[in-house]
């Protein structure tokens, strides 16, 4: 819903639009009571923006080609320049509708002005001091260009017309879908044949006045659209019968209004409140009114924004605060359930505590020194089964004496020392020592001098070892003679009174089975 | 145009309401948000408190299954000196007697300072600390058979939990030169000796039977 007061020189008519159509309230004549009369009916009803469309037959276009400037710079300029163009009114405008291809490719900026202050200014200023709220003055024209989307008007250069009340009959120029230029010429009410007489005329003196502005060159055509009644309509066509030179396309208004989306407008020709429909269908930027005049809106926005702010603020913290409420509600309530719970299996524990002969704690402590003691002896040296088996390797090969026993516990079985405790940086680190590795010095008794022989019968020890339960590896860490290649090898035939020896090692490791202490 | 003109007295009014507004929906939160954090402190020592007592009535529960599967072993390490403090008189008595009874012809020890361990896997125990101190053990004897037998006869006698980590055995004579009135071989081991002590704010003790 918005309130438009569409303007003419001599009335100024209250519109209230909505979705589907917009509906003349009131009409009041541009005079000082007129005024009076319109705040008074404005006063009576409620409090609502007003948007006035002007429609006003002292309303300049001009185009300028201004140096391709941007953001505060190129508002500047154009205000500098539409201050020129149009020095005796502030209701000016300005808008860039293309730039120059050629050349210093210069922007090409249109201006436009309500010529005539005196129009406008007396409405606004009693408007402004009765507390109105004007949301801006609008440009007929420049709002025209919304026709053509809807209308499907695809044509380079379209010439609209259209009535206005209050005799005017308003011809606006496009190119290229943007407004150039308008003018209101004066109509009396007239019947259609002689309204085809005046758009005939009008039209041929427009396109001779765009040819002098350069602004349509003489060898490209005009779309004419007349938006009119039936009655106009039929004449239009029966005039057109008979003469081609003019491109006229006729467009009843109802239907046009209908394919705007305002399905209910009547068939008659003005068409006021097509346009007070047209400028309501998007949020459109103010085009005439002085920031002084947009003041009350401004501070109504303003209002409205403090007052959502407000709203939201308190709509979301009572919300928020609502459910912080609830769900402290719900963590207390199952609070307190816990509690409950607690007691009970209190109780359930103080009297299954009582029947024991210790304490529970202490039960568990007993439990704890025991699985400690099982870890502690998991792996258990047997002495006797290394024994047994070294005894049973050197009694095969009785040829063969036992110079050094080294053994160890260890955590893997590559480990080559016992150094499976560690400090790290508390307490000293005990880890599990399931391998015992066992290293044995032995050399040839009686050794005759035969190395070849000497390997083989380690190698032979070794390999009867591996075969032995329980052991995990058995490997000949150094031979009577060092064959490796990486080695040097030094020696000679020794003399009788010489003994040549032949010692070796055996590195076993077995595996240490887990049992309970 | 662009130029922004509000009337600022008008403004007045609705800018004081929100801020108002703002302040009392900005208390509206804290007092809500602070409720709800109590509460669901009050929510989470309540979990634990019960986390707690049904720890508590499993342990109880268990108890008895423990002291009916484990009070025996558990005297039986008490009795070992196992648990509490070093039994280190003890220690030292049944090698000596070990080794006097099996006429070792040389025993020397050298026992080290008490250190706590962390064994892998039970970094954390709840009512004991672990205990170790290593001990260096040199003997003479006359066969190395004589070493099985001492070692069989400690561990008959039970002085401790002890482990045996490394041991070196060499023969001291040549080729078949074996003494008979003198010791053959010498041998030295490293054993750890285990004990387990009450921490400081268990209840737990080790007279507890």
């Amino acid at each position: 819903m918005a309130q438009i007061l569409y303007l003419t020189g001599q009335s100024a008519t209250l519109y209230r639009t909505h979705r589907k159509g917009a509906v003349a309230l009131a009409r009041f004549a541009c005079t000082e009571n007129g005024y009076g009369e319109l705040i008074q009916w404005l006063k009576s009803h409620d409090p609502q923006p007003l948007a006035i469309l002007a429609d006003l037959i002292e309303e300049e276009f001009r185009e300028e080609a201004l140096p391709h400037t941007r953001g505060s710079d190129r508002t500047n300029l154009h205000l500098r320049q539409a201050g020129k163009l149009f020095r005796g009114t502030p209701f000016r405008y300005h808008r860039v509708v293309g730039r120059k291809r050629s050349g210093r490719r210069d922007d090409r900026v249109l201006f436009s002005a309500l010529t005539n202050r005196d129009n406008i200014e007396p409405l606004l200023n009693a408007l402004v001091d009765a507390g109105v709220a004007i949301k801006g003055v609008y440009s007929l024209p420049i709002i025209t260009r919304r026709l053509l989307k809807s209308l499907g008007i695809e044509y380079l250069n379209v010439l609209i017309v259209t009535e206005q009340p209050d005799g005017g009959l308003r011809e606006t120029f496009l190119h290229k879908g943007r407004v150039h230029f308008s003018r209101l010429a004066p109509v009396n009410d007239r019947s259609p044949a002689d309204y085809c007489q005046l758009v005939k005329a009008e039209v041929i003196k427009t396109r001779r006045y765009l040819n002098s502005l350069r602004l349509l060159p003489p060898t490209e055509s005009l779309e004419i659209y007349t938006i009119c009644d039936s009655a106009r309509i039929e004449a239009l066509q029966a005039m057109l019968g008979s003469e081609n030179d003019l491109r006229i396309h006729s467009i009843n208004l109802s239907q046009a209004a209908g394919m705007l989306g305002f399905p209910d407008h009547p068939d008659m020709q003005f068409s006021d409140a097509l346009f007070c429909f047209l400028l309501q269908t998007r949020i459109t930027g103010n085009h005439y009114a002085a920031p002084s005049h947009l003041q009350h809106w401004q501070t109504f926005k303003a209002k409205l924004g403090l007052r959502a702010a407000t709203w939201l603020l308190a709509v979301g913290a009572s919300t928020l605060s609502g459910m912080n409420f609830v769900d402290g509600l719900l963590v207390g309530r199952e609070t307190g359930q816990i509690r409950q719970v607690s007691a009970q299996v209190r109780q359930d524990y103080q009297q299954a505590a009582q029947s024991l002969p210790v304490k529970p704690d202490e039960a568990a402590a007993m439990r704890e020194a025991l699985r400690i003691s099982d870890r502690l002896g998991a792996h258990k040296v047997h002495l006797k089964q290394l024994f047994s088996l070294l005894g049973g390797g050197f009694t095969r090969q009785p040829i063969f004496t036992m110079d050094q026993l080294d053994w160890f516990v260890a955590t893997n079985p590559d480990a080559e020392e016992p150094g499976e405790t560690q400090r790290l940086d508390g307490p000293l680190n005990v880890t599990d020592t399931p391998y015992l590795v066992t290293l044995v010095k032995a050399h040839v008794r009686r050794f005759n001098g035969s190395y070849r022989q000497a390997h083989d019968d380690v190698e032979s020890l070794a390999e009867w070892l591996r075969r032995q339960p329980g052991v995990k590896s058995a490997e000949v860490v150094s031979q009577p003679l060092n064959t490796r290649t990486d080695a040097d090898i030094q020696g000679g035939i020794a003399t009788s009174a010489q003994k040549e020896t032949a010692k070796f090692e055996i590195r076993i490791v077995t595996e240490l089975k887990h049992e309970p202490v | 145009m662009s130029r922004f003109e509000a009337d600022s007295r008008a403004l007045k009014r609705p800018a004081l309401v929100l801020a108002v507004v703002a302040i009392f929906a900005a208390l509206l939160l804290w007092a809500s948000y602070t409720y709800k954090a109590h509460n669901l402190s009050a929510l989470r020592q309540a979990r634990a408190e019960l986390d707690g007592v049904r720890n508590d009535y499993q342990l109880a529960q268990e108890a008895d299954g423990i002291l009916r599967s484990s009070q025996q072993r558990y005297r039986q390490l008490l009795h070992r000196g196992f648990i509490g403090p070093e039994p280190r008189l003890q220690w030292i008595e049944s090698l000596r007697e070990t080794g006097r009874e099996h006429h070792l012809y040389n025993l020397k020890y050298n026992l080290r300072q008490r250190q706590r361990v962390a064994l892998s896997g039970m970094e954390t125990t709840e009512h004991y600390q672990i205990y170790t101190s290593a001990m260096q053990l040199r003997l003479d004897l006359a066969h190395e058979v004589d070493l099985l037998r001492y070692f069989a006869d400690l561990n008959h006698r039970k002085p401790a939990v002890y482990q045996i980590r490394a041991c070196s055995l060499k023969p001291t004579f040549a080729d078949s030169n074996v003494a008979l009135d003198a010791a053959n071989v010498n041998v030295k081991c490293e054993l750890l000796w285990y004990t387990v002590d009450t921490l400081p704010l268990s209840d737990a003790s080790g007279d507890l039977l």
